[in-house]
């Protein structure tokens, strides 16, 4: 039974399924029905040291670089229909491969053009993330944001992290104001 | 305390169950323009529990009491909708309020013609304002839309500024909370497009979803935002034989009891006159977001996928091209087109679904040009085609497209 937390809340991966090895971190929301311009929304990762930000610039996994340079963490790219049921985008993580220094993994998810188009996460329904284990693909915690996001274009879904020997997710719901760029520059990115 | 909203936003009401939902727009909107309110009381799920859940003038009481349409208005506002929150029925989960321009299409209105369009929540006893949205209508061509939703969440009320909707007026508007409307839809069709050039011969085709023919075998639409026409997705779809039912005849003419297998493609030709061909034979699969702006997902070589075979043609990037031709063609397997049983549906946002059904009993045809996209001076112009040809270089012949044609296989 998958743990649903609520914004804020947080759960031990760990103690959900002793002995985890490997986690598909899926990320979803419902395309509009409705007419107007197309929402083209993006997850990424950042891989993040002890100080909250990231080690080297190819710590920020994307669109355009989905793998980290140790392998732990990789995008496995855009649902671009966003047709069918399931998952809009996937974020695999090798727990093992993690390399030490790195504390924390934040997923984001950012609202392309938010700006231009007059869009923002208020206007997306049904937005979630959610913890699978790699190695049975159980569910193991799943946090729905829909109702923590209103006018923000740019939001940080939730966090995997380090807790003594543990590994934690937490439910962030926080948003940030000025799309991907400034999301990771924020994380220590710099972005030409 | 009044709360003002922004698309997208929501706010929580108050312990109050007894409101009233006003809207308002600018008095002297432009002359014989019909704006009506209406309210879809609909479950979790978004749909309404039954079609006396469509509150409207026509209609201006819900099954349970709750929602009441007040065709006065109230609060000087020119329409509104007395909530009674205490009595509305468990399954309900949200009160959307809707506005829709009547007959719209037919006199090319859209929000774009309005300003000043509101919606207030107001506390029915001391009158007090609860939450207010202002909708910036600029560049909309939605003609029927969902203002706001007022919607319990937790147990707890409350209300969200929406402003999202269909440029196809309350026919889609209605689908999407599942009412069906039909009879409205046609009562307000779109302008009268210009007729093509050769009507394509009468063939049976499936009359279930929409069909161009009752428009003159084209439709051409408007842009529908800045940005374009959004996203036109093709799909072919069709029947691969099972071993048992149809085995027998279809081992006799296919041999093996092989499958049908149908190809999904396109001819392009772009605004500065480069042109192609993307099919996922020779594997030209096209992009979505580099010209030429069409982007094919791939081959189904058996039919099993139960989504069949998809092309995406940017309508954002119109400009940059002057016409697509969308093909379908039997590249294994006896041309029999009604052994594979295929439909093409061509998909547009706020556009209701193209079907062609691929049934020509002709023989020997392996080839049909399904429907030509054209760019006609910034409008988008969709006509149906469905004419058969022996291969590529006979249907390239009779569009004048001038490609050179090479045999290829997988």
């Amino acid at each position: 039974m998958a743990v649903s937390l609520s914004k804020g809340g947080n759960v031990s991966l760990s103690k959900e399924a002793p002995g985890l090895t490997a986690i598909d971190v899926g990320l979803g929301w419902d395309v509009r029905a409705t007419d107007g311009t197309d929402f083209d929304l993006d997850a990424s990762a950042f891989l993040l040291g002890a100080t909250g930000k990231v080690r080297t610039d190819a710590d920020f996994i994307f669109y355009n670089n989905k793998t980290s340079s140790d392998g732990s963490v990789v995008h496995q790219g855009d649902n671009r229909t966003g047709a069918g049921e399931g998952d809009d985008e996937v974020v695999f993580v090798d727990l093992h491969k993690v390399p030490a220094d790195v504390q924390k993994v934040a997923f984001t998810v950012t609202i392309h053009e938010a700006e231009a188009r007059r869009q923002n996460f208020g206007q997306v329904a049904n937005a979630y993330i959610r913890v699978v284990n790699k190695a049975d693909g159980k569910e193991l915690a799943r946090y729905d944001l829909s109702e923590d996001a209103s006018t923000e274009t740019a939001m940080i879904f939730g966090e995997l992290y380090r807790h003594n020997d543990e590994w934690k997710f937490k439910a962030v719901g926080q948003g940030f104001a000025g799309g991907l760029g400034p999301l990771a520059s924020n994380y220590g990115v710099n972005i030409g | 305390m009044s709360v003002t909203l922004t698309p997208g936003a929501n706010t929580a009401l108050p312990p109050v169950t007894d409101l009233v939902l006003a809207v308002a727009w600018m008095p002297g909107t432009p002359a014989g323009m019909e704006i009506d309110a209406s309210a879809f009381l609909v479950t979790e799920a978004g749909k309404v529990p039954s079609d006396e859940h469509f509150v409207f003038y026509g209609a201006p009481r819900s099954p349970d009491g709750a929602v009441s349409f007040l065709p006065q208005g109230a609060e000087g506002d020119p329409q509104a909708f007395d909530l009674n929150l205490q009595a509305l029925a468990p399954e309900v989960a949200s009160i959307d309020v809707c506005l829709t321009i009547h007959e719209a299409q037919a006199r090319g209105q859209s929000f774009a013609s309005l300003s000043g369009v509101r919606a207030r929540l107001l506390d029915k006893n001391t009158k007090e304002e609860v939450a207010r949205f202002a909708l910036p209508t600029a560049g909309m061509s939605e003609t029927a839309i969902t203002l706001v939703r007022v919607y319990r969440r937790a147990g707890q009320w409350k209300i969200r500024a929406v402003g999202q909707g269909y440029a196809g007026g309350l026919a889609p508007l209605a689908r999407q909370y599942g009412v069906d409307v039909a009879d409205e839809a046609a009562a307000a069709p779109p302008p009268p497009p210009p007729p093509p050039p050769p009507p394509p011969p009468a063939r049976p085709v499936s009359l279930t979803k929409v069909t161009l023919e009752k428009r003159g075998q084209s439709v051409s639409l408007e842009k529908k935002s800045d940005a374009g026409f959004g996203e036109i997705t093709i799909n072919l779809n069709w029947h691969r034989p099972q071993g048992g039912s149809r085995g027998g005849f279809l081992g006799g003419l296919l041999g093996k009891n092989a499958g049908i297998d149908l190809d999904l493609g396109c001819l392009w030709e772009g605004a500065d006159g480069s042109k192609g061909c993307i099919q996922a034979l020779g594997g030209n699969l096209g992009d979505y977001h580099a010209p030429p702006f069409i982007r094919h997902a791939g081959d189904d070589r058996t039919g099993d996928l139960a989504e069949g075979e998809n092309m995406r043609v940017n309508g954002n990037r119109l400009t940059q091209l002057r016409r697509v031709l969308v093909f379908a063609f039997i590249y294994e397997g006896a041309p029999n087109w009604a052994a594979a049983d295929g439909v093409a549906v061509v998909r547009m946002p706020g556009q209701p679904e193209i079907e062609v059904r691929l049934d020509n009993p002709a023989s020997g045809q392996g080839m049909c040009a399904i429907a030509l996209l054209e760019n006609d001076g910034g409008r988008l112009r969709l006509t149906k085609e469905e004419r058969y040809f022996r291969d590529h270089r006979d249907m390239d012949a009779h569009y004048h497209w001038g490609m050179r044609w090479v045999a290829g296989s997988k």
